[in-house]
């Protein structure tokens, strides 16, 4: 995706990024919500085409989490790897 | 302007969503003649008799015994899955796949398996060491060991009889081949193999997920040969097959019905996702749906 971004500004648990010079896309805003890592409660950012179950990371904690929920935006620790879990 | 009505409601299942599951997603968005149902699979409860409102199932569960099972329901109510639960269930286990192989004379690395320890030991001897020991059900590496002689074989052994999984107490032993390095991964759609890597990796374990480098890899008569007579033989569909380039020829090492192909898009330039959205269209607008029908 030809996408870049020019701006950002913060409003509270709310990133908004704003994103242009994509022919296709030019003006269409992403918003990046900012849920609270449940272990450390640190801001992990979700962007706008995040889907419910995609895994995140935590900057800092590492903890690497599922998304649970989008509206409103949550985050639980992912499942943990099971035996059968592969290709 | 009239809107385009989709030719086929797809069903996607899957639990957590990785790179691969994304790229699906986008791959069905741009296929205006699919109209795409998410299924996660820890939120489904599935009851006699229920009924399904889409046309087929495209399994993406990380899940091997979810996949299957889930597969198993949705085919038993005349749903065609892909890969269908009987290519899952080869592909999921080892001794399957190797049986499935040998059946259809594919070349492959020589392997015994023993439900005992001891024999397992002196299976190892005969065959002369280094030999794999590998899980039947497993993915990812995970718990594949090279017994490199006797002392090491007989460690891992007792270890993997401390394991609680009876699944663990079924050895598989695999002829170590040296592979230089590397180690093949062909992708079957259907009837083509579609791209091909070397997995080169400093570890004797060569797989991406393990942080193994790939780069594309041209795709010869000889290799899509083998690859075609690998899906062929242990049902078809979508399949990535790992293989070792030797002397001889290639081997098959493993057949894999959930491919991951995240990091083969980029060195290849081929659209996977793209190719398999388009097969699984063109089996369900054939009617035909993916439910052994490469099986002969």
């Amino acid at each position: 995706m030809n996408v870049t971004l020019y701006g950002f500004f913060l409003l509270p648990g709310t990133l908004f990024l704003t994103r242009g010079s994509s022919p296709a896309t030019t003006g269409v805003h992403w918003e990046v919500t900012m849920p609270a890592c449940p272990v450390c409660e640190a801001d992990v950012p979700v962007s706008a085409d995040a889907l419910v179950h995609e895994l995140v990371d935590c900057g800092d904690c590492a903890t690497e989490l599922e998304i649970a929920s989008l509206s409103p935006p949550v985050l639980r620790e992912a499942p943990v790897e099971e035996e059968d879990w592969g290709e | 302007m009239s809107e385009r009505v989709p030719r086929a409601r797809i069903a996607m299942l899957h639990g957590i969503v990785r790179r691969e599951e994304k790229l699906l997603i986008e791959a069905f968005g741009r296929s205006p003649e699919i109209e795409l149902v998410l299924l996660e699979e820890r939120a489904m409860v599935f009851a006699p008799a229920a009924g399904y409102g889409f046309d087929a199932v495209l399994s993406r569960s990380v899940s091997f015994s979810r996949g299957l099972y889930a597969r198993r329901i949705f085919e038993a109510r005349g749903v065609p899955c892909f890969n269908s639960a009987r290519v899952a269930e080869t592909c999921g286990d080892k001794l399957l796949t190797s049986l499935a192989l040998e059946n259809a004379s594919v070349p492959q690395p020589e392997f015994r398996v023993a439900f005992d320890e001891t024999a397992a030991l002196e299976s190892m001897e005969a065959m002369g060491f280094p030999v794999v020991l590998k899980p039947v059900v497993g993915s990812w590496g995970r718990l594949v060991a090279r017994a490199d002689d006797r002392d090491a074989a007989e460690s891992l052994l007792e270890h993997r009889a401390a394991l609680p999984s009876y699944m663990h107490h079924v050895y598989y032993l695999q002829r170590y081949v040296d592979k230089g390095g590397y180690d093949v991964r062909a992708f079957v759609v259907g009837e083509r193999v579609v791209a091909a890597i070397r997995r080169w990796s400093a570890n004797w374990r060569t797989n991406t997920h393990r942080g193994g480098r790939a780069e594309a890899l041209a795709v010869g008569d000889d290799l899509s040969s083998v690859c075609l007579s690998a899906a062929r033989a242990v049902g078809g569909g979508m399949l990535a097959i790992d293989l070792f380039e030797t002397r001889d020829g290639y081997l098959v090492n493993e057949v894999n019905d959930t491919m991951e192909f995240r990091n083969s898009i980029e060195p290849t330039g081929v659209d996977i996702p793209g190719a398999m959205v388009e097969h699984v269209l063109s089996q369900v607008t054939e009617g035909a749906g993916a439910c052994g029908r490469l099986a002969s």
